[in-house]
């Protein structure tokens, strides 16, 4: 009873004490950017968002795309960039020909974001993994 | 334990592409998804200009992100095995193509159209083998990935054999790209043997991973010319 009584104190405290400020302005960029699609990837983990049965990178109908693009609103510029590799880009299939409708070359560094451990989505990149 | 490993040298690589040709001649080559690539580039400024080569295959990552995938979306084709080999199961793979965006290195191939020959109108005797004939992993077929197995159809006749430890010093149970380097820019072999070429090589060399930052843990080491990339 006493431990309960003195957490919810130190509650108190520190709601009386921090920053509101800083609070808000963490909250107002990246971090809340953040939250919504950690919801949405959630969401479509638990089978509440329907993003199809079609297993394949297909952008109209495979379930890839449905979710990248279509339901957490990243944009195709955020992977797909340019119509070639810097020159040094270390990459086995950069002198492959582009196929057709896509927009540039993809950009895996990107994938890192969410996907490195800690991240928001599946996790695919080890624990060295940055992000 | 075993852990094999490929060591590329490319202070010593000149670009000759012996290894990519000894790849295609080995794996049954399909006309737009090689196995083993040269990554080639220049760098410096003129007069001081270096060219710069280096191949690529499957770097084997031990936290494989092509594998995690492929048991994510429950099909199962991509394994790695014991020895650290990754392989592709062409029975079980749906060509779903997600293994491709997500490994760091480009490897994954796709390939949508059944294998045409190298020739049209006439085989080269390598394509004259029947299928069923073939080892089942140049067994191709259209729509599925396809990727360098570092010529497991080799590694695993050491391994019937109770040879593994001659992996990487008897030529038959080593991987042709490797065995062709006319300049010895090619290294295979086991890096937990403590006598093992590759591992004084990694050392002496300093030799490292690509692409670190994904976390991976490819099992490919180059010794890198002309900076980290």
């Amino acid at each position: 009873m006493q431990r309960s009584g003195f957490i919810l104190l130190a509650c108190m405290l520190t709601s009386v004490f921090a920053d509101p400020q800083k609070s808000l302005e963490i909250r107002s960029t990246e971090e809340l950017k953040t939250m919504n699609l950690a919801r949405i990837a959630e969401q479509i983990r638990n089978g509440e968002i329907d993003v199809g049965k079609e297993y394949s990178t297909n952008f109209k109908t495979g379930r890839f795309h449905i979710i990248h693009a279509d339901k957490l609103l990243i944009d195709c510029n955020n992977c797909h960039y340019g119509s070639e590799y810097k020159a040094d880009y270390q990459l086995m299939s950069k002198h492959k020909p582009m196929p057709d409708k896509i927009p540039g070359r993809l950009q895996r560094s990107v994938c890192l974001g969410c996907h490195g451990e800690g991240g928001i989505a599946t996790h695919l990149y080890g624990r060295s993994a940055t992000w | 334990m075993t852990k094999l490993v490929r060591v590329i040298d490319m202070e010593r690589c000149m670009g000759c592409r012996s290894c990519i040709a000894a790849c295609h001649m080995e794996n049954h080559y399909t006309p737009g998804s090689p196995w083993n690539e040269m990554v080639e580039y220049e760098n410096g400024t003129y007069p001081d200009v270096r060219s710069i080569f280096g191949t690529m295959a499957c770097m084997h990552c031990e936290d494989a992100p092509c594998q995690k995938i492929c048991d994510e979306i429950d099909v199962h084709a991509i394994s790695k095995n014991e020895y650290g080999v990754v392989l592709v199961d062409y029975e079980k793979c749906t060509g779903c193509g997600y293994c491709a965006p997500v490994c760091p290195y480009g490897v994954p191939q796709i390939n949508k159209q059944q294998p045409q020959p190298l020739y049209p109108g006439k085989e080269t005797p390598y394509e004259e083998i029947p299928l069923a004939q073939r080892h089942p992993l140049h067994q191709k077929k259209a729509n599925v990935m396809e990727k360098c197995t570092f010529c497991w159809h080799k590694l695993e006749k050491a391994i019937a054999a109770g040879e593994p430890e001659l992996i990487g010093k008897k030529p038959e149970y080593t991987p042709s790209c490797d065995l062709v380097c006319p300049v010895n820019a090619r290294l295979f072999g086991d890096i937990d043997q403590e006598d093992s070429k590759v591992r004084e090589y990694i050392g002496k060399k300093k030799a490292a991973q690509l692409k670190k930052e994904f976390g991976t843990s490819p099992q490919v080491y180059y010794v890198v010319r002309g900076g980290d990339f």
